[in-house]
């Protein structure tokens, strides 16, 4: 009876496995097909003759690849970075303090997590027009903040308060200033927490693409999605090269996922993620 | 391992021959004192009730001032005071005026009821809880403005409060290095605690990997490692089992007189309160209801309150009046007839206490206080706690049988019952203050 079970739970497991990561292997299939036609179908999604063909034309078929790159992965680093400095003493005191306005910045904060980042696109242009930011790695960083903050501030006050006040109290008796206590012992009971919202952050950077398209008209200030979406244009779509492509903007969140796995884990059970 | 060794500098037991004078004004004495050496050892003195009236009834402002006027625990420095203090949480008023004061090498407890305010007291002296009037004193300066980093104090948290992403031996060692001792005095006091509480297995491992005993050491060697001007106990044996909770309770006595440190100790278990302290202060709703020995606070409870909560099983209490029969005075109480304590009016109301460890089988020259007719036996093995009634519709009483009585003993059955009178509690039952007797 009991082997039935483990059996039917395994099947049920492979099954959802193979449902999820199938689309996946197509796209593994696509990108190392050498002709890179998505009207290919088949089951079997690898080609006989695996080619990198895809691979080289994303890269050499493009001058500003690199730069391109670069582009997400300092403006994605940079939103997420900003966002934890400036979350973690807001949401300290969110979680620890009571004054004036506590209530209404959390109520605020809640409400700018409920529109769409494109509902703000005009006026976003306008004032970085104003600023001279637009196609600039600082004024997409600066408005991705805009979104990531209160996220990383909701996020953290949660954690925050799943830290018994005791610890930092004992902290202090033990000769511990508020900020001390805060960096020595509230910091790294919080690292699960930081670190998952970290990660949120710089992926919510990452595939953002209609604020980039929106933003950036300059070919060598482009980010990856707007890259990737070039490359299925009204005329031709590069199937192949896509697929290159969206392997390629997977890798860096795959690596940082296998990083912070533990925290991870540790930060979704510990009701660092809520919602 | 000699304590010498152990601890070689940080606690030193001192014989005192002055008192400063602030201990003189919360002691409410201007003379020399009586005595005043202190010894570490528990200094249960002689109780101090003399009254020249043949009847003193302790008048209500007395039980709001500080009764260590009245008790005669050892004196030494004083290393921690309160005076006056008073704290409020909203419109509810937490600690009413607490008058408070710990000397050198003595182990205080403060004990009482959920919600007396003994929590924040302690809480108010480590400096986690602001007040709004009085002053705090630690080590002879007023702390009552410092923040908790800058009292001198460690504490040891009823949750352990252990730093989780610290293995045992970077808990020890964190209230050192937050104070910037050298690592090399670190690595000897870690070495010295962790051999003392048995902790050298543990040393790197992380707390969650601890069981609740091990945890309770890490927390109380996390204190020791300092050298602190008092140590503060909140509840830090509530969450251990039985067993354990008695084990650790000598071991932290046995500690402080080790290494002869001043200790305060918050707890809602009076069995704890009276095996550990030197000094007991008794709180009830905000304020200090007696203070003093646990044996004189035993003995001579100033208040019902203090009665009731004091002592395991709680004191009998049955209420009477007083009534002339012949040339005597006695009260007949639900059932039990006790001489009644001389200079009583007839007809006043009295509440009389008797301990369940004071009434006994009653003797063939003894008088009988009455007849029990047991009702309900709780049997700990040595002797028998049994549950009965002197009168159908009087109170639950209940007596400690051993030896003989205890293996004769029936449910069902009566049995006469003496009391020696010297142990008899009488309280006045409207005010509920203790009359005495002389």
């Amino acid at each position: 009876m009991k082997h039935l079970e483990a059996i039917a739970a395994h099947a049920l497991a492979i099954a959802a496995t193979v449902f999820a990561l199938y689309p996946l292997f197509w796209v593994f299939g696509l990108a190392l097909s050498p002709t890179g036609l998505s009207s290919d179908a088949r089951m079997w999604p690898l080609s006989s003759s695996p080619s990198l063909a895809n691979a080289r034309a994303l890269v050499e078929g493009n001058p500003h690849f690199w730069t391109q790159l670069g582009n997400s992965l300092v403006i994605s680093f940079a939103t997420a970075t900003v966002a934890i400095v400036l979350a973690l003493p807001a949401s300290y005191a969110l979680a620890r303090f009571s004054f004036l306005g506590a209530k209404a910045g959390l109520r605020t904060m809640l409400w700018t997590q409920m529109f769409p980042g494109v509902a703000s696109a005009v006026p976003l242009y306008a004032i970085l027009q104003t600023l001279g930011l637009l196609d600039s790695r600082l004024g997409l960083v600066l408005v991705y903040a805009t979104t990531a903050i209160p996220f990383a501030v909701l996020q953290l006050k949660g954690a925050f308060e799943t830290i018994p006040v005791e610890l930092e109290e004992a902290a202090w008796v033990d000769g511990a200033s508020r900020l001390r206590a805060f960096i020595t012992v509230v910091l790294p009971a919080a690292r699960p927490a930081i670190a998952v919202t970290f990660l949120f952050a710089f992926m919510s950077a990452w595939n953002e693409f209609i604020l980039a398209a929106t933003l950036l008209s300059r070919e060598s200030a482009f980010t990856m999605p707007v890259v990737l979406q070039r490359l299925v244009g009204e005329h031709a779509a590069r199937w192949g090269v896509f697929a290159a492509g969206a392997l390629v903007v997977s890798i860096p969140v795959i690596a940082l996922f296998y990083v912070a796995q533990k925290s991870l884990v540790a930060g979704l059970t510990a009701g660092g993620v809520k919602g | 391992m000699g304590s010498a060794r152990v601890f070689p500098a940080w606690h030193t037991n001192v014989t005192h021959t002055c008192v400063t004078p602030c201990v003189r004004r919360v002691l409410g004495q201007s003379g020399p004192f009586p005595g005043e050496a202190f010894r570490p050892a528990r200094p249960h003195a002689p109780m101090l009730h003399a009254s020249s009236s043949p009847v003193a009834v302790a008048s209500a402002p007395a039980l709001q001032t500080p009764l260590s006027v009245r008790s005669s625990a050892a004196v030494g420095v004083e290393r921690c005071a309160m005076q006056n203090v008073k704290k409020s949480f909203g419109t509810t008023a937490i600690l009413k005026g607490i008058d408070f004061d710990v000397r050198e090498g003595e182990f205080a407890v403060l004990v009482g009821p959920s919600g007396c305010g003994k929590s924040t007291t302690l809480r108010a002296i480590a400096g986690l809880e602001s007040i709004d009037d009085g002053s705090v004193r630690i080590g002879g300066r007023d702390v009552t403005l410092l923040p908790p980093q800058e009292r001198d104090i460690a504490m040891v948290f009823q949750s352990y409060a252990l730093y989780p992403h610290l293995t045992v031996r970077g808990n020890l060692a964190f209230g050192l290095r937050m104070r910037k001792t050298p690592e090399r005095e670190i690595a000897a006091r870690v070495q010295e605690v962790s051999q003392m509480l048995g902790l050298d297995p543990y040393l790197e491992r992380k707390p969650k990997a601890l069981s609740g005993g091990q945890r309770q050491r890490v927390a109380m060697g996390r204190a020791l490692t300092r050298r602190a001007q008092a140590y503060l106990y909140d509840e830090p044996l509530s969450n251990l089992d039985a067993a354990l909770r008695s084990s650790v309770r000598l071991e932290i006595r046995k500690l402080h007189d080790r290494i002869g440190a001043t200790s305060i100790y918050v707890t809602h278990d009076q069995v704890e309160a009276m095996t550990l302290a030197d000094r007991l202060w008794v709180f009830n709703a905000g304020r200090v209801e007696q203070s003093g020995p646990p044996s004189e606070v035993y003995d001579h409870p100033r208040s019902l309150f203090v009665a009731r909560f004091v002592g395991s099983p709680a004191m009998n209490l049955v209420t009477g009046r007083v009534r002339r029969i012949g040339n005597e005075s006695r009260i007949e109480a639900e059932g039990l007839s006790v001489p009644a304590p001389s200079g009583l009016p007839e007809g006043q109301e009295v509440v009389v206490g008797l301990r369940p460890h004071d009434l006994h089988p009653c003797g063939a020259s003894e008088r009988a206080l009455g007849t029990l007719h047991f009702d309900a036996f709780e049997r700990l093995g040595g002797e028998l706690l049994a549950h009965g009634w002197a009168r159908a519709s009087g109170a639950n009483m209940v007596i400690r049988l051993e030896g003989d009585a205890m293996r004769k003993a029936v449910v069902g059955d009566a049995m006469e019952v003496a009391i020696d009178p010297e142990r008899l509690h009488f309280f006045d039952a409207a005010s509920g203050l203790r009359l005495e007797s002389k």
